[in-house]
C-alpha cells in the first residue's frame, strides 16, 4: 500500500491522474480486489475516455473477469483509435458472436487471422464464427486450406466436421470427426462429436462400440455414458443400454443427466415406476429442467399414478398457465382418475348411465336423431355410394344403359321392315311401341338381377352395424328405379326432338304401372338375394328365367296378337300385366280385357313380402357372410 | 355400456365340430371402463368384436347397446374398393352424421395419405387402408370404440398419432380392444376380460385378468 500511495504522489492531476488510477487498478487486480480493480478502470475511463493506455488496460481487465458488455463496448472504442492486436480482434469477436453480433464478429476474427496468418487458433476460430453466421462454405475453404498448409490439427478437422454437417455432408462430417479423433484420441470433445455423428447418421452399432473404447481408454465425461447408454438402446439392447448408465453414475457420480438418461432407459424397459422414482431424483436436483418434469408426468400416467401425476401437472400448469398441451394431460387425468375411483366402488349396474350424466362436464353433448330421420340419413348415403359405384367397373356403363333399349328398338325395327310391314300394333310407330315394351321389362329384370348381389357383393359395407341387407338392397332398388327413369325421361325426349309422337296419353297411370313393376322386381330381387346364397346355380337359373321372360312379357307383341290358347297362359305372367297396364295408359286403345290390375297388385305384394321375409329368415347367415 | 344377455354364439369348424365363442354368456362393459380382451388365437375374439358391433349376430341371446358403438376396427377393410378414400368417408361420415365436411377434413389431416386421399381405395396399401379406418372412427365420436388387434394398425409413427387421439378422447369414450397382444391391453385398457371355450368373464382389475391368463397358458 505504501508503494502504491507513494508512486501516486509522484504524477500530475489531470491527464496523468487517468494513468495513475489505471496504475491503481492494476495493482488493486493483483492484490486480489477486483471491485476496486474495476472501479478505478472505470474511473480513468471516464477521466480520459479517448486515451490508448486507459482502453487497452480496461479492455483487457473486462475481458479477464467476463464483463461482456463493458469489454465491448472499450474494445470496440480502441478499435476506432489504433488497429487492434490478433489476440484483442479475437477476444472482442468472440464476445460479439456470444452477445448476437454475429457479422461484426466475423470482421474481427477475419482481422485476427491477417494479423496473425499462420495461427490455427484464429483460423478455427473465424471458422466457427462463419459457421455461426451461417457462411459455411467459406469457413470450409477456409479450414480446408489451413489443413494443407499445416500438421493436421483436431480443432481444425472438429471445426471442418461441423461444417459439412451444416453443409448437409453428414459423411464428409463423419470422416473429418474419425480424423480428428485419430489425432487426439483422448480428447473428450473430439471423441463425443464423433460418436454422436455416428449415432446421427444411425450407426448405433458403431457408436456404442466406439464408446465402448473411449471408457476402457479412460476417457470419461458425463456425455461418454449417456451416450453410450442411447446408443445401446437404439440397439435395441435395453439391458446393456441401463448397465452403462448404471456404470456412468457410479463413476462419475449422480449428476442429473445422467439420472435422466437412466430414466429413459427404464422407461424404456416398461419399469415406469423406477423410471418415477428417478426422474423424482432429477427434479430434486435441477427443479427447473422442464423435460425432467415432463418425462415424469409421462411416467406417472403410463404406470397409472394419477393423483401424484395430477399434483405434478397442476404445479407445471401454475408455472405455465397458458400451456394448452399441459391443460390437455390434466384433464386427461382427471378423467382417467375418476373413472379409476369407479373402478374401486361396485356400483349398481342400472346407475352407470347417471353416473355417465356426472363425467358429463368434460363430454361433449350429443344431439339425438330421431330414428326416422337416421334411417333416412343411412339409406340416402347408401343410395349415393350405389349411384357412385353402380357403373364404376366401366365408364361405358353409363353410355349402355341408354343404349341397351335403343339396340333393342332399333334391332326390333329393322327386323319387322324386312319381314313384315304396316303399322304397329298399337300408336303410329314401332319405335314408341317396343319402346313401352322394353323399358319396363328392363326395369323389372336389372331391378331383380341387381338386388341379387346386392348383399353378397357388399360385404365391405356390411361391415357397418348400422347398415342391414335389406338397406343395400333398398339402396340399390332405388338407384335402379332412378336409372331406369332417367333412361325412360331421355329417351321420351330424344324421340320427340326426332318427331315421334311420344308422349303417354295418361301419365300418372303410366308412372302407377312402372311403380308397381318396380315393387316388383323389388320382391323379386330380394327372393334372389336369398336364393343365390342358398343355391350355388341360382344365378344362371334366374338368366334363363330373364331371356324367357323377354318372349313371354309381350315387349315386341300384344296378347292379342296370341292364339287365344297361348295369350290365357301369357296372362299370368305379371311382367306382362305390367307392361299391358303400362301401354293402356300410354296410347289411346281401349283397355284389353285380360288386363287385371288387382291381380298385378297383388303379385307385386306377394314378391315383395316373400322377399322381406326370406331376408328377414336369413340375416344370420347375411351377417355372418 | 355394451350388455350381454345369456348369448350363445357357435360355428362349425371344417372337420363339422361345433365350436362355441359364448355359450350362454351374460355379462356386462362397463361405461367408463377401457376393456381389454384377451384370448388365443381361435378362440373367437373377432367374431364376439364383430357382435358387440352388431355386424354379426349370435344364435340366440341379445345385446344391448347404449350409446353409438363403432364399427369393428380391425383386418376387415370397410371401404368400397372402386371408392376414392375421399368418398369412403364422406360415405362413413353420413352414415352417421350431418357433419360431413367437417369429418373428411378431419380424416385427411389425420390419415395423412397426400394424393392418395383422392385415388380409388383398391390401390391402398393394406397400412394406408388402416388409417383410413382409424381416422373415420375417431372422427365420427363414437361412445364405444370396439377395436381388433391395434398392433397391426399402421407404422410406429401413426400408432403413436392415433394413441394420442385416443388418450385425448378417453375422457368422453370407451375402448373395447381384443388382442393377444398383453403389452396392447396394459397400454389402453382399466379392466381386463378372458374370452375362452365359449365363456367370457370381466375382471375388475387388469392385472388380475392379466395372471389369469397367463397361468392359463
Amino acid at each position: 500500500m505504501d508503494k502504491k500511495q507513494s508512486q501516486k504522489s509522484k504524477l500530475d492531476q489531470s491527464k496523468s491522474g487517468a494513468a495513475a488510477l489505471i496504475e491503481s487498478s492494476k495493482l488493486f487486480y493483483e492484490s486480489g480486489d477486483l471491485a476496486g480493480a474495476t472501479a478505478s478502470a472505470q474511473s480513468a475511463l471516464a477521466m480520459a475516455p479517448e486515451e490508448v493506455g486507459v482502453l487497452t488496460h480496461a479492455s483487457w481487465l473486462f475481458s479477464v473477469l467476463n464483463y461482456e458488455d463493458k469489454a465491448i463496448s472499450v474494445f470496440r472504442k480502441l478499435s476506432t483509435i489504433i488497429p487492434l492486436t490478433a489476440g484483442q480482434s479475437c477476444q472482442l469477436s468472440g464476445f460479439l458472436s456470444r452477445n448476437g453480433y454475429i457479422s461484426e464478429a466475423a470482421d474481427f476474427a477475419l482481422a485476427a487471422t491477417k494479423k496473425e496468418p499462420g495461427n490455427e487458433f484464429y483460423i478455427q476460430h473465424y471458422a466457427t464464427i462463419l459457421n455461426l453466421a451461417g457462411r459455411a462454405h467459406e469457413a470450409a475453404t477456409i479450414l480446408t486450406n489451413a489443413l494443407h498448409s499445416h500438421n493436421p490439427n483436431a480443432n481444425i478437422l472438429r471445426q471442418l466436421s461441423a461444417s459439412c454437417i451444416l453443409l448437409d455432408e453428414p459423411e464428409k462430417a463423419l470422416n473429418f470427426a474419425m480424423l480428428a479423433n485419430t489425432v487426439e484420441p483422448d480428447n473428450v470433445d473430439m471423441a463425443i462429436h464423433y460418436g454422436n455423428l455416428l449415432m446421427k447418421s444411425e450407426q448405433h452399432q458403431a457408436a456404442a462400440e466406439f464408446f465402448s473404447k473411449c471408457l476402457l481408454r479412460g476417457v470419461h465425461h458425463d456425455f461418454i455414458f449417456i451416450l453410450l447408454s442411447a446408443a445401446l438402446g437404439h440397439t435395441g439392447d435395453s439391458q446393456g443400454a441401463l448397465e452403462a448408465i448404471d456404470r456412468g453414475i457410479a463413476v462419475q457420480g449422480s449428476n442429473p443427466e445422467l439420472l435422466m438418461q437412466k430414466g429413459n432407459v427404464l422407461c424404456a424397459l416398461e419399469r415406469f415406476a423406477d423410471a418415477v422414482e428417478i426422474y423424482k431424483k432429477v427434479i430434486a436436483k435441477k427443479p427447473d429442467f422442464m423435460p425432467a418434469r415432463q418425462a415424469c408426468l409421462a411416467a406417472l400416467t403410463v404406470s397409472s399414478q394419477f393423483e401424484e401425476a395430477i399434483a405434478l401437472c397442476a404445479g407445471m400448469m401454475s408455472e405455465a398457465p397458458g400451456s394448452k398441451t399441459l391443460a390437455r394431460s390434466l384433464q386427461y387425468l382427471l378423467g382417467r382418475q375418476l373413472s379409476s375411483e369407479k373402478a374401486q366402488t361396485t356400483i349398481d349396474p342400472n346407475k352407470f348411465s347417471l353416473l355417465r350424466k356426472q363425467q358429463s362436464g368434460i363430454r361433449v353433448p350429443r344431439k339425438k336423431s330421431g330414428l326416422l330421420a337416421i334411417h333416412y340419413r343411412i339409406i340416402s348415403a347408401l343410395v349415393m355410394r350405389e349411384a357412385r359405384t353402380r357403373f364404376s367397373h366401366s365408364k361405358l356403363g353409363y353410355a349402355w344403359v341408354v343404349f341397351e333399349p335403343l339396340a333393342h328398338i332399333a334391332l326390333m325395327i329393322i327386323l319387322i321392315n324386312t319381314f313384315a310391314h304396316g303399322s304397329p300394333p298399337l300408336g303410329q310407330s314401332f319405335a314408341i311401341f317396343y319402346f313401352t315394351g322394353i323399358i319396363p321389362y328392363h326395369l323389372f329384370t336389372h331391378t331383380s338381377s341387381y338386388l341379387m348381389s346386392a348383399v353378397s357383393g357388399n360385404k365391405a359395407l356390411l361391415q357397418m352395424p348400422t347398415v342391414t341387407p335389406f338397406d343395400v338392397t333398398l339402396a340399390r332398388a332405388i338407384v335402379e328405379l332412378a336409372t331406369e327413369s332417367f333412361v325412360a325421361l331421355l329417351l321420351i325426349v330424344g324421340f320427340n326432338l326426332f318427331g315421334f309422337e311420344a308422349n303417354p296419353i295418361n301419365s300418372l297411370g303410366v308412372v302407377w304401372a312402372f311403380l308397381i313393376l318396380w315393387v316388383a322386381g323389388f320382391g323379386m330381387g330380394m327372393i334372389n338375394s336369398v336364393l343365390s346364397m342358398t343355391f350355388n346355380g341360382w344365378e344362371k337359373i334366374w338368366g334363363a328365367a330373364i331371356a324367357v321372360l323377354y318372349f313371354a312379357s309381350g315387349t315386341f307383341y300384344i296378347p292379342r296378337m296370341m292364339p287365344e290358347w297361348a295369350r290365357d297362359i301369357l296372362v299370368w305372367n305379371p311382367v306382362l300385366q305390367g307392361i299391358e297396364m303400362m301401354r293402356s295408359h300410354y296410347f289411346n286403345e281401349i283397355v284389353p280385357p285380360w288386363l287385371d290390375v288387382e291381380y298385378l297388385l297383388y303379385v307385386a305384394g306377394f314378391l315383395f313380402g316373400t322377399g322381406l321375409l326370406l331376408m328377414r329368415m336369413t340375416r344370420r347367415q347375411a351377417s355372418a357372410l | 355400456m355394451i350388455r350381454l344377455e345369456s348369448v350363445t354364439k357357435s360355428y362349425r369348424t371344417s372337420s363339422g365340430l361345433k365350436k362355441y365363442v359364448l355359450n350362454n354368456v351374460s355379462a356386462e362393459f362397463p361405461t367408463g371402463k377401457n376393456v381389454g380382451v384377451l384370448g388365443n388365437n381361435g378362440a373367437g375374439k373377432s367374431t364376439l368384436i364383430r357382435m358387440l358391433s352388431g355386424v354379426e349376430l349370435p344364435n340366440s341371446g341379445n345385446i344391448w347397446r347404449d350409446g353409438m358403438v363403432s364399427f369393428p376396427l380391425g383386418f376387415a377393410s370397410v371401404f368400397h374398393p372402386d371408392m376414392t378414400g375421399r368418398e369412403n368417408v364422406e360415405f362413413i361420415a353420413r352414415l352417421y352424421t350431418d357433419r360431413v365436411h367437417e369429418i373428411v377434413a378431419y380424416v385427411k389431416d389425420f390419415a395423412d395419405l397426400g394424393d392418395y386421399f383422392d385415388a380409388p381405395a383398391r390401390v391402398y396399401s393394406s397400412g394406408m387402408l388402416s388409417k383410413l379406418a382409424f381416422g373415420s372412427c375417431l372422427a365420427v365420436d363414437f361412445d364405444v370404440y370396439l377395436i381388433d388387434e391395434i398392433t397391426e394398425v399402421g407404422d410406429q409413427y401413426f400408432r403413436k398419432k392415433a394413441l394420442n387421439a385416443f388418450y385425448e378422447r378417453a375422457s368422453r369414450s370407451d375402448i373395447i380392444l381384443v388382442s393377444h397382444n398383453i403389452h396392447t391391453i396394459r397400454e389402453y385398457c382399466d379392466i381386463g376380460a378372458i374370452l375362452e371355450d365359449g365363456y367370457l368373464k370381466i375382471y375388475d382389475n387388469l392385472e388380475s385378468a392379466i395372471s389369469e391368463f397367463e397361468t392359463s397358458k
